[in-house]
Formats: C-alpha cells, sequence, structure tokens
C-alpha cells in the first residue's frame, strides 16, 4: 500500500516529527512503500514538497496520513482533492485562551488552528486518530462519529533514551540528599510553570529548605511577557538560588535529571498527550502532574494527580514520595507497565498495524 | 483480612497526602539554604565537650607536655588555646612547674570562673603549688614536702628507671621494625620507578589520543554551530508559517462570505425562474395528454414494479409514473425545482443528471426517461448520455428521449445558459449506433418529438 506522511514542519526532535518520522519507519516494515511529505523539513530525512502528493498518492486504495497540529490551510486544500483514502493524525491545538494576553500571535495562530477542526471533521476523512482520547473528543464533538475515530499514543524516542547513558557529571552533582524537582517541557503559559513555582517554595519554605528544581525546557522568544513573568515569579518567591534552568539539553543530560530527580512534576493545564510524562515512567521517576487534558489518560494510574494546582498539595505529595518507599515501587511498577503495553515501539507498531487492517 | 491491594493503598496514600497538606501551613518557616550547602558539622567532632563541667583531676593529669595543655583548654575553656596561650603553658611546665598549677591558673582565671568547670582534688594540689611560690615559707614548706616524701620520690625513681629500660628496649624493637619497613619502602620505591616509566608512557599515549579528542571536538563544535544555524532557520520558517496561517485563515474566510453571497444570488436567481417556468408549464393544455400518451408507450416496454429513473421532467410526469407502479428516481439540482418535485412515492437526489446517473451501478435499472433531452444536453454531452444509459439499463431496458418544453428547458433559457438543439433522427441514430435496438419515433398529437429503445439484450 501507498502511505503519504504529510507534515506541515518537520522537525527531528519535536514530538510531531519524531511520530511522523517513527511511524514511517514502522509502517515501511510492514512493507508498505512510504513517502514523507513536508512544507518545511530541518531533518537529514529525504522529504518531498507536499505538490508532489497527488501523483504519489493518485489511487483510491493508496492512504494521506496528515499531522495536524496547527491551522495549515493548504493540508486542508490536500484532503479535500486527493482521492485517496485519508488519515489525520491529531496532536492538539492548544486553545487561544491560554494565550490571552501573553502573545497576539499565539492566540490567532491557535484560533485559526482551533476553527480548522471543524473544517477537518466536514471533510468526512476515513480515519481521525487522536493521539489520546482527549484529543479525539475534539472531533467528535465537531460532528465526526466516534467510529471513524482511533487512539493511537505517539511514537516517540523512549528507548533510545533508556539505551543512552546518562551524563555521570550531572549525576554526581545531584546526587545528594538534597530532594530534587524536575519539571519538562517548553516554557508556554498553558504548561503552569508559574503555579509550579508556587508549589515549589511551599516546598522550600515548609519541607526541605536546601531542595531544587531542574526546569528543562526551551524559551520562545515570542513569549517575552511570559518568560518576564516567570523571572518576576522566581525573584518574588526568593528560589532563584534554588531553580536551575537546563537548555538545549541532549539525551544524556535529560536521562540524568530524570535519574536524579526525586519526582517529576507537570502542572500543566492542557496537554494533547504530554511526552515528558512517558519518558519518566520509562526511566521510573515517579510523576506528581495535574489532571487536565490528557494527562490522566497518559499515566494510566502510574502518577499521584491531582485535581487542582494547590501548592501545598503538590509539596506533600513529594514529601511523600521522599519518604515512602512502597509508593515509589508501586508508581515504579505501574509506569513499567504502562509504558510497556501501550507506548513502547512494538506495542505502538501492533496497535497501528490494528488501526490500518481496516484499510486493507 | 483481605491484603490491600494496590489500587487501595494508592487511594489511602493520596488521601493522606490530603491531610498531611491541609497541615503543612502550620509548620514552622525553614530558613533557606542553598541547595550545595552541607549541614554543619557536630560539635562532639573537635573534642570540645559543651555539656560537660565535671571532670577528676586524673583524666586531666594522664596526658603529656602538648597533649595536656591542649586538653587543659578544651576541658576548663571549652575551647581550643590560641598559640600565644600554649606557648606559655608550656614554658610554665619547663621551669618546672606542676600540672595542677597549670589547671589551677586555668580553672581559676577569670575565663574559667565564668564557665565554672569542676575538678575534682585540683583546689589542694593548686593551693600547694601557690603555697611554694611564697618567698622564704614556701623554700622552707617545699624542703619539708620533698624530705617528707623522700621514700615515695626514690619509689618514683627506680620505677622511672625501670620504664627507662623498657622504654629502650621498645625503642631498640621499633628501629628494628622501622629499618625492616625502610626495607620495605625502598623495594616500593623501585617498584614505583618502574610504574612511574610505564605511566609516563601510557601518558605520552594519552596525550595522543587527547590530540584526537581535541581535532574530533572541534569538528563536532563546527557541526554543532551549522545545527543551531538550522534551528534558528526553522524557528524563523515557522515564524512565517503561523504568520502565513494566520493571513490565509482570514483569506479564506473572505472567499467563504464572497462565496455565500454569489450562492445567495444564484438560488434567487434560480427559483424566480422556476416559479415562472412551473407557470408556464401550468398553462399548457396539451401536457397531460401528452404525457399520458407517452406513459401508455413507456410502460408497455416497462415490467410491472420496474425501477425507473426519470430525468428532466416535471412533477407530473413523476406522479404519472408512481401512480403506474414504477418504483421511480428522479434528479433535480435546482433547489426550487426539486421542491415542486417532492413527492411521497419519488425519491429526488438533489443533483445534477450527470451526477444522479453515476451513482447508480451498472445493468441496474428497467427504465430511464427524459423528457426535456435538450435541457439535460446542457449539463452533459447526449453522446455521453447514451453511454451511461447503456450501462444502468438491464438487458432489454426501456429507453425514452422527448423533446419537451419541460420546466428544467423553461429555467435555462431564463438563466441565459441556453438549450441545447439537438435532432431527435440524429439522437434516434446515435442510439442504433450505441447499440440500443428498437428504436421508434412517436411524436405527440401535438408534434412534440419522441424517442422510445431497448438496450441490448447482453
Amino acid at each position: 500500500m501507498k502511505i503519504a506522511m504529510l507534515v506541515p514542519a518537520l522537525g527531528e526532535r519535536d514530538a510531531i516529527g519524531t511520530d511522523a518520522l517513527e511511524m514511517s519507519a514502522a509502517l515501511g516494515r510492514m512493507g508498505h512503500d512510504v513517502r514523507l511529505f513536508a512544507a518545511v523539513n530541518t531533518t537529514g530525512m529525504a522529504a518531498a514538497s507536499p505538490d508532489a502528493i497527488d501523483a504519489f498518492v493518485e489511487r483510491n486504495d493508496d492512504v494521506l496520513i496528515y499531522h495536524f497540529a496547527f491551522g495549515w490551510p493548504p493540508g486542508v486544500e490536500i484532503l479535500k482533492r486527493v482521492r485517496c483514502r485519508r488519515v489525520v493524525r491529531y496532536h492538539n491545538v492548544t486553545p487561544p485562551e491560554f494565550f490571552g494576553g501573553w502573545s497576539e500571535e499565539y492566540e490567532n495562530a491557535c484560533r485559526a488552528g482551533r476553527e480548522e477542526i471543524a473544517v477537518l471533521a466536514a471533510l468526512g476523512c476515513e480515519l481521525y486518530l487522536g493521539a489520546s482520547p482527549f484529543n479525539v473528543d475534539d472531533f467528535i464533538e465537531a460532528g465526526v462519529s466516534r467510529e471513524r475515530t482511533a487512539v493511537l499514543a505517539p511514537f516517540n524516542r523512549l528507548s533510545r533514551l533508556i539505551e543512552t547513558p546518562a551524563n555521570l557529571d550531572l549525576l554526581n552533582e545531584l546526587s545528594d540528599e538534597t530532594t530534587t524537582w524536575l519539571t519538562v517541557g517548553r516554557l508556554a503559559p498553558n504548561k503552569g510553570h508559574l503555579d509550579l513555582f508556587d508549589a515549589f517554595a511551599t516546598y522550600l519554605d515548609r519541607c526541605d529548605a536546601r531542595a531544587r528544581l531542574l526546569v528543562i525546557g526551551s524559551e520562545d522568544a515570542r513569549l517575552s511577557r511570559y518568560n518576564e513573568a516567570i523571572r518576576e515569579k522566581i525573584r518574588s518567591r526568593r528560589i532563584d538560588a534554588h531553580v536551575r534552568f537546563l537548555r538545549g539539553v541532549d539525551d544524556s543530560v535529560l536521562k540524568a535529571a530524570y535519574l536524579a530527580a526525586d519526582a517529576l512534576v507537570s502542572l500543566s493545564r492542557h496537554e494533547g498527550f504530554c511526552v515528558p510524562l512517558a519518558e519518566a515512567m520509562a526511566l521510573g521517576t515517579p510523576v506528581v502532574a495535574l489532571d487536565r487534558g490528557a494527562q490522566a489518560w497518559t499515566l494510566g494510574g502510574a502518577g499521584l494527580l491531582w485535581s487542582e494546582p494547590d501548592p501545598s498539595l503538590t509539596a506533600a505529595a513529594v514529601e511523600r514520595l521522599r519518604a515512602d518507599g512502597k509508593l515509589r515501587s508501586v508508581l515504579r511498577d505501574r509506569g513499567f507497565a504502562r509504558v510497556a503495553t501501550t507506548f513502547a515501539p512494538d506495542a505502538l507498531e501492533a496497535q497501528l498495524a490494528t488501526v490500518l487492517g481496516a484499510f486493507r | 483480612m483481605n491484603p490491600e491491594s494496590d489500587e487501595e493503598f494508592l487511594e489511602r496514600a493520596k488521601a493522606e497526602i490530603r491531610s498531611e497538606a491541609a497541615r503543612l501551613e502550620d509548620r514552622p518557616l525553614l530558613e533557606r539554604r542553598a541547595p550545595s550547602q552541607q549541614p554543619t558539622h557536630s560539635s562532639a567532632s573537635d573534642g570540645i565537650e559543651h555539656n560537660r563541667l565535671d571532670y577528676g583531676i586524673g583524666e586531666l593529669t594522664d596526658l603529656h607536655h602538648r597533649a595536656f595543655a591542649e586538653q587543659a583548654f578544651r576541658a576548663l575553656l571549652k575551647r581550643r588555646p590560641e598559640q600565644r596561650e600554649l606557648d606559655a603553658q608550656l614554658a610554665l611546665l619547663a621551669r618546672g612547674a606542676t600540672k595542677a598549677e597549670v589547671l589551677g591558673n586555668l580553672r581559676y582565671s577569670a575565663e574559667g570562673k565564668r564557665i565554672g568547670t569542676r575538678v575534682g582534688g585540683l583546689l589542694p594540689r593548686y593551693a600547694t603549688a601557690k603555697l611554694r611560690r611564697i618567698p622564704v615559707i614556701g623554700y622552707v614548706f617545699d624542703w619539708a614536702l620533698t624530705l617528707a616524701g623522700l621514700p615515695l620520690v626514690v619509689r618514683h625513681q627506680r620505677a622511672t628507671e625501670a620504664l627507662f629500660a623498657a622504654g629502650d628496649a621498645a625503642a631498640a624493637d621499633a628501629d628494628r621494625a622501622l629499618s625492616a619497613r625502610i626495607d620495605t619502602l625502598d623495594a616500593t620505591s623501585a617498584a614505583l620507578r618502574t610504574w612511574l616509566g610505564q605511566l609516563q608512557s601510557s601518558a605520552e599515549a594519552l596525550g595522543v589520543a587527547q590530540n584526537a579528542l581535541r581535532v574530533r571536538t572541534e569538528t563536532l563544535e563546527s557541526a554543532t554551530e551549522t545545527h543551531r544555524g538550522r534551528l534558528d532557520e526553522l524557528d524563523f520558517l515557522r515564524q512565517r508559517l503561523y504568520a502565513l496561517n494566520h493571513w490565509m485563515h482570514h483569506l479564506n474566510l473572505a472567499f467563504a462570505e464572497i462565496e455565500n453571497v454569489a450562492a445567495q444570488s444564484d438560488a434567487r436567481r434560480d427559483a424566480a425562474a422556476a416559479n415562472v417556468a412551473l407557470a408556464s408549464v401550468g398553462r399548457d393544455a396539451t401536457r397531460a395528454a401528452r404525457n399520458e400518451a407517452w406513459a401508455n408507450q413507456f410502460f408497455e416496454r416497462v415490467p410491472d414494479g420496474g425501477s425507473v429513473l426519470a430525468l428532466a421532467c416535471a412533477s407530473d410526469w413523476l406522479a404519472l409514473l408512481a401512480a403506474r407502479g414504477a418504483r421511480v428516481t428522479g434528479a433535480q439540482a435546482n433547489a426550487a425545482l426539486a421542491e415542486s418535485s417532492r413527492n411521497a412515492d419519488v425519491v429526488i437526489e438533489p443533483v445534477s443528471e450527470r451526477e444522479a446517473l453515476r451513482r447508480i451501478a451498472d445493468a441496474s435499472l428497467d427504465a430511464v426517461s427524459v423528457l426535456a433531452f435538450s435541457a439535460l444536453a446542457r449539463g452533459m454531452p447526449a453522446i455521453d448520455f447514451i453511454g451511461e444509459a447503456r450501462r444502468v439499463l438491464r438487458p432489454r431496458g426501456a429507453l425514452m428521449i422527448a423533446f419537451a418544453r419541460e420546466p428544467e428547458a423553461l429555467v435555462d433559457a431564463l438563466t441565459s445558459h441556453g438549450a441545447a438543439a439537438l435532432d431527435p433522427d440524429l439522437i434516434a441514430s446515435a442510439l442504433a449506433a450505441a447499440g440500443f435496438t428498437d428504436v421508434t419515433r412517436a411524436d405527440a398529437d401535438d408534434g412534440t418529438p419522441a424517442l422510445f429503445a431497448r438496450n441490448a439484450a447482453s
């Protein structure tokens, strides 16, 4: 079967690029003729221009998989005109409200992306493939019947992270009696960093005055107001000496941070999947998270999940994790099981084969 | 009792965390410390027992010289001596002062009194030492005490001689052990020199490897720089992409609005034309008789209850076919005409004639009728229609083509699309050429041309 993988912007290390590249590789192993198409490509992989897509998937039984994470009218036009079967791979679009007051540019782009959900739903594509049930709900609300939807977690780099040796310098540096909090994800308003800093300050004040917080994630110059708000929060809560930003990290540093951390804390308010949760589970790091977006589904019971970003609750959860070996053990076992059954490469490949089985 | 399941355990842990969180604010506020700060050492590590204020004199006098003086400061003043203080006490001992005098000097100094350490048996010994320092009386007292203690001094002298003899023997043993140790160290030193030579060789090899690594690092740094440039480029392109998306979205909205206005205008125009056309058809006095006659001829070729696709016709023709027991499907793209054709016994597809034919499977109809063939021919070439009719009709299926002024043809005329002028005889020839049989022309009494034919047998 010929399968065209269409991605507006293909990057090697971002979640969407990783999903598209790994999914292509998996489909190739299944014996399909897969070709990548991207308007922007910064990977070393070969990817053709979207203009060439019609010539590739010309038969009714070919398949086009379109990765949708923000508004891209050319993608809609391609889906309208091709004659093959169409799959919308949905990674979620952040609602524009999260960017209100922070970035007009992001607010407009997200609004356009959210409005495109209805447009794509009306096209009547053969399958709407969400990275989580939370994502699928967007299309069901837009009128797509549940029979035309399926859930498949994103293909990922967990295997590579597990196999990569951890950075020993960082591991040594962090291996002391000090409590280490970790948060991973780009600095954006929906990610809940301001709540996180409040919770961490509470922990310093009441539980461990020497604790540290590692923040792994890139700053976005277009979110300068939000970046400044983060700096102001750190100053006002007097936690400067305890918060450490790690930017541009490679897998070895990322792995060392996960291994040294007492908990990965994610107070994000909107996630279509949240890859860091899967990474933490794969490496046995306990998770404390907010029950918003897809985070509950991604964790699958393998973390401490709270319905509100209460600083005391978050701080008490980390303190309990530090003190309770059985709790850590139960969560770790559940996390390993969750990864093995749902996020491991062979599990994902089997699920993908099942989903596409209807197309044979 | 059943053991607690993981689920129950987690629920219990979460409940306990909640209650602990509620009590968190009651805890005292901790003083912040930098994460790398090491915990302060306990006071016991410097040998000062701050809380102990009671000693026996033997505990303090068992030690000698410097160790004695340092321990005296730690026990009596609870601190280490400064160097000059230590030197002064050692000089006192060198001048023949007793240990009791040194201890007393410290204990009964202003600092020692403030701390108040008790030393059992110190006071009489200290007083005796001080008495010996008084001129004349002290000298006599010292002589008297020395004479009284002479037997004890002699015994101490003998014990000291024995102690020195034992010390000489121990020193000789230590000297021999030391010589042996020096021999061992010499051998070890020779081995170390050998290893050192080997290490120098290894260091040279490491130097070569280090140079290779440096070259590789520089290459990697160069590659990293290139990669960083590409990331910057990606960021720039993403920004442009976001902006482009925004513009495209608004452009699409504008186009949609324009198309919506145009569609509304078309709909109004089609509705008006349809009203005029339907009124015109209603005034056609010969219409009912003509249709009745054509229906009679048509149903000679259609089996009872047969499936009929009726194209380019008005509602009266559809009703006539349905009344005669046919399963009728019509097609009407004009919304107003479709509404006028609505009939409980007829299925109206809101699509063009071409699309209606395209949706029908091969050899699945008993008959096809077209009343205004010129209107149909505007939307699809006559030759294409004949081909499609051949495909959808069963073997021996009936085809009727008339050239009447049906509402659709009138609407075409009113909306300036114009109607195709077609010669019935030419169409008859085309039907025969396409494989239709029994092609007959049966014009109505008012002269409106009509053709009847059957699909080929196979």
